[in-house]
C-alpha cells in the first residue's frame, strides 16, 4: 500500500498466517466443520467469543477507535437507525478511507463493542436480516445436528463474517462498504458529509435519505462507486449524481426512481454516457445539468 | 520513465467511439503516438507528468487551438476513490494523498476535449484513417481523444521480482539475476517445488512461503549492492525510477542504502519482511 505518515488504528493482522484473512479462509474451507462448530459455539457468549477470536487473530497495535455510547440492540446492529449511523460516523471520522476500506479493521471496532457491552451479546452477529429468528436461536439451530446442519452452520458463519467486516472473499471489496454494520454506517456518512461539504446543494437529510433508502439501493450505488473502470468512480461525478438523485426524490416524491430496479436503469444510462466521455472534467454545475437531464427522462420513460 | 500507446499496440479495442480516438488497438490514427513522460517529485504522493502527441495532426491542431486538456485520473477502486487531475499545460503535477487509498493508485492519463467541437475529417489532412474521411464529428466537453494505458507505480521491492522456472535447478534451490529491459527487475528463477509453493493459494503468506521470499529478498538485495553499488551515470542504478523509489523506501525505514558501506542485505530484508516463525515449533 501506498506509503502514509498519519496515524495507525489498531485492527486485526491482515496477512500473515495468524491474520483475520487466514480465520476468513479457514472458517470458509470447511462447510459445517469442526472448526465452523467451535466458532459459533464460542458466538453463543460475549466472552468467549472475544477470547476466540483474540486466540485465533493478532491485533496490530494502533489507535484504537471510540465505541459508540450508547448500547445497541440486536436490531439496531443488524440495521442502524439513521441517527444511529450518524453518530457512528461522527465518532469515527478521523479514520482514513485506506483503513475504513479494509476487511481487517472492522472485526477489531466490532469487538471493541463486545468487549465495552455496546454490543451485548456476540450471537447477534448472527441474527439475519429480514427474519424474525434472533441470532442465538439461528446458531442453536445450526449447531443442532438435525437436517442439512453443514449448510445452516456454514450460513451462519458467513452471517457472522459478513456483520463484522463484510465477506470480500466471496462477494468482492463492496461487501466492505454494504455489509459490515459499523463499514457501511462509515461509508455512507462519509459520502453524506463529503457531497454536503464540497457542494452544500442539498440539505443533508435529503442526501442521507437517499443513501438510505434500503439496502438494495444502497448496493447499487456502491457497486457503481467500487467497481474498476465504473460510471461513478470520479468523485464530482459520484457527487452530482447522488446530489442530483436526491433533488430529484425531494422534489418528486412519487417517482419511480425510489425503486432499485430503476436506479439500476438511471445508472445503466449514466453508464452509457460514460463510455465515450470523460464526465468527471465537467464542472458539479454542468453536471448537475446532464444528471438532472437524465433522471428526468428515465423516471418519464418509467411512469409512461 | 516514458509510456507510450499506439493504435498498432494489442488491445481489446471492445468500445466504439464516434470519433477518432488516439489509443491501443484502435486503428484510427494508423501512425499517431502518445507518449507521457514521468518524473517522481514526493515518492508515494506525488510525479510530474509531460503529455506529448506525434502522427495524429487532428489531434495536435486541436491542441494548438486550445480545445484539448491534459488529464490524468488517479484512482484506488478499493477504497471507492477516484480523482481527476485536468491541466490546459501538457506538463502538469498530479499529486494524492495516500490517507485516500486503500491500495497503490492506478494511473490513467488521456486527452479530452475542454469544450464542444464541430468538425469535418480531411483523412490526408488530419491523419486519420481513410474511413473517417469526410464525417462530420460533434464532439462534447469531455470527449476522450487520447487514451494511455492504465498503469501502477510501486515502490516496494517484491514489485520487481518476476518468478519463474528453472527445471536445471534441484529441489529447494533458486537463483537472482538483474534484468534492465523495460526498467530494473529481478529475475527470480525457481526450482519447480518452490515455484510451485509460492504459486499456491495463501502460502506466500504462511511461514514456509513467507520465509523463502525473505531469502529471495535478501538474494535481491545482496546482488544490488555486488552488482549496482557506484552511480554510473545514464547507466547507474539511479537511472531507473523503480529502483530510486526502493531507495526511499530503505531510507523510510531507517536503512542503509545498498551503495553505503554499512549496508547489509540480510539486515534490510528482514527489516522490511520479517521471518515468521511458526509458535510452539
Amino acid at each position: 500500500m501506498a506509503t502514509s505518515t498519519s496515524t495507525s488504528y489498531a485492527e486485526r493482522e491482515e496477512a500473515s498466517y495468524t491474520s483475520f484473512t487466514a480465520l476468513r479462509g479457514r472458517l470458509l474451507g470447511e462447510k459445517g466443520g469442526e472448526f465452523q462448530r467451535d466458532f459459533l459455539t464460542a458466538a453463543k457468549k460475549p466472552e468467549t467469543f472475544v477470547e476466540f477470536m483474540d486466540a485465533e487473530v493478532t491485533v496490530v497495535d494502533g489507535m484504537a477507535v471510540k465505541a459508540m455510547p450508547k448500547p445497541l440492540t440486536e436490531q439496531s446492529f443488524k440495521e442502524m437507525t439513521s441517527d444511529q449511523e450518524e453518530s457512528a460516523y461522527e465518532l469515527w471520522q478521523a479514520v482514513p478511507p485506506r483503513v475504513a476500506c479494509r476487511a481487517s479493521f472492522w472485526p477489531e471496532v466490532t469487538i471493541r463493542h463486545i468487549r465495552s457491552g455496546v454490543i451485548e451479546e456476540a450471537y447477534w452477529l448472527a441474527a439475519n436480516g429480514g427474519r424474525n429468528e434472533s441470532g442465538e436461536e439461528r446458531i442453536d439451530r445450526a449447531l443442532a445436528d438435525v437436517g442439512d446442519s453443514r449448510k445452516r452452520m456454514d450460513d451462519c458463519v458467513r452471517t457472522i463474517l459478513r456483520r463484522m467486516s463484510g465477506l470480500p472473499t466471496a462477494r468482492g471489496n463492496r461487501s466492505v462498504f454494504s455489509d459490515g454494520s459499523f463499514g457501511r454506517a462509515w461509508w455512507r456518512g462519509r459520502l453524506v458529509a463529503r457531497i454536503a461539504a464540497r457542494h452544500g446543494a442539498e440539505p443533508k437529510s435529503a442526501l442521507s435519505s437517499v443513501v438510505r433508502t434500503n439496502q438494495e439501493y444502497w448496493e447499487n450505488l456502491v457497486m457503481m462507486i467500487v467497481s474498476r473502470g465504473s460510471v461513478l468512480g470520479a468523485i464530482v461525478v459520484q457527487d452530482a449524481f447522488i446530489n442530483g438523485l436526491a433533488m430529484h426524490l425531494r422534489c418528486t416524491p412519487q417517482s419511480p426512481l425510489r425503486n432499485a430496479n430503476s436506479l439500476r436503469v438511471a445508472l445503466r444510462r449514466l453508464s452509457n454516457l460514460a463510455a465515450a466521455r470523460e464526465l468527471g472534467v465537467l464542472t458539479f454545475a454542468e453536471l448537475g445539468e446532464v444528471v438532472t437531464t437524465l433522471l428526468d427522462r428515465v423516471a418519464d420513460s418509467l411512469t409512461t | 520513465m516514458a509510456i507510450s500507446i499506439r493504435s498498432s499496440d494489442p488491445a481489446s479495442a471492445s468500445r466504439a467511439f464516434p470519433w477518432p480516438v488516439l489509443e491501443a488497438g484502435n486503428g484510427s490514427y494508423p501512425t499517431g503516438v502518445y507518449t507521457v513522460d514521468l518524473v517522481q517529485k514526493r515518492p508515494g504522493r506525488s510525479f510530474s507528468l509531460t503529455h506529448s502527441v506525434e502522427n495524429a495532426a487532428l489531434v495536435q491542431r486541436w491542441i494548438q487551438s486550445g480545445y484539448v486538456r491534459y488529464v490524468c485520473a488517479v484512482s484506488a477502486p478499493v477504497s471507492a476513490y477516484r480523482d481527476l487531475h485536468v491541466s490546459k499545460e501538457p506538463t502538469h503535477v498530479v499529486a494524492w494523498n495516500p490517507d485516500d487509498l486503500g491500495s497503490y493508485p492506478l494511473f490513467t492519463p488521456m486527452l479530452v476535449c475542454g469544450q464542444d467541437v464541430d468538425h469535418k475529417v480531411d483523412a490526408t489532412r488530419d491523419c486519420v484513417h481513410p474511413f473517417w474521411d469526410g464525417t462530420e464529428l460533434h464532439l462534447t466537453k469531455g470527449s476522450r481523444l487520447a487514451v494511455c494505458a492504465t498503469f501502477a507505480l510501486q515502490s516496494g521491492v517484491l514489485g520487481l521480482l518476476d518468478f519463474r522456472v528453472n527445471e536445471d535447478l534441484a529441489s529447494g534451490q533458486f537463483k537472482v539475476e538483474p534484468s534492465r529491459e523495460g526498467g530494473f527487475r529481478f529475475k527470480v528463477e525457481l526450482s519447480e517445488d518452490i515455484f510451485r509453493h509460492l504459486n499456491a493459494k495463501y502460502n506466500r503468506r504462511e511461514p514456509s512461503g513467507w520465509n523463502v521470499m525473505t531469502h529471495i529478498v535478501s538474494a535481491a538485495f545482496a546482488l544490488l549492492q555486488r552488482r549496482y553499488r557506484d552511480e554510473e551515470g545514464d547507466e547507474g542504478w539511479s537511472s531507473f525510477s523503480n529502483l530510486l523509489a526502493l531507495s526511499h523506501v530503505l531510507e523510510q525505514h531507517g536503512l542503509p542504502h545498498w551503495s553505503d558501506e554499512n549496508f547489509q542485505p540480510e539486515r534490510a530484508a528482514t527489516c522490511l519482511y520479517p521471518h515468521r516463525i511458526t509458535e510452539g515449533v
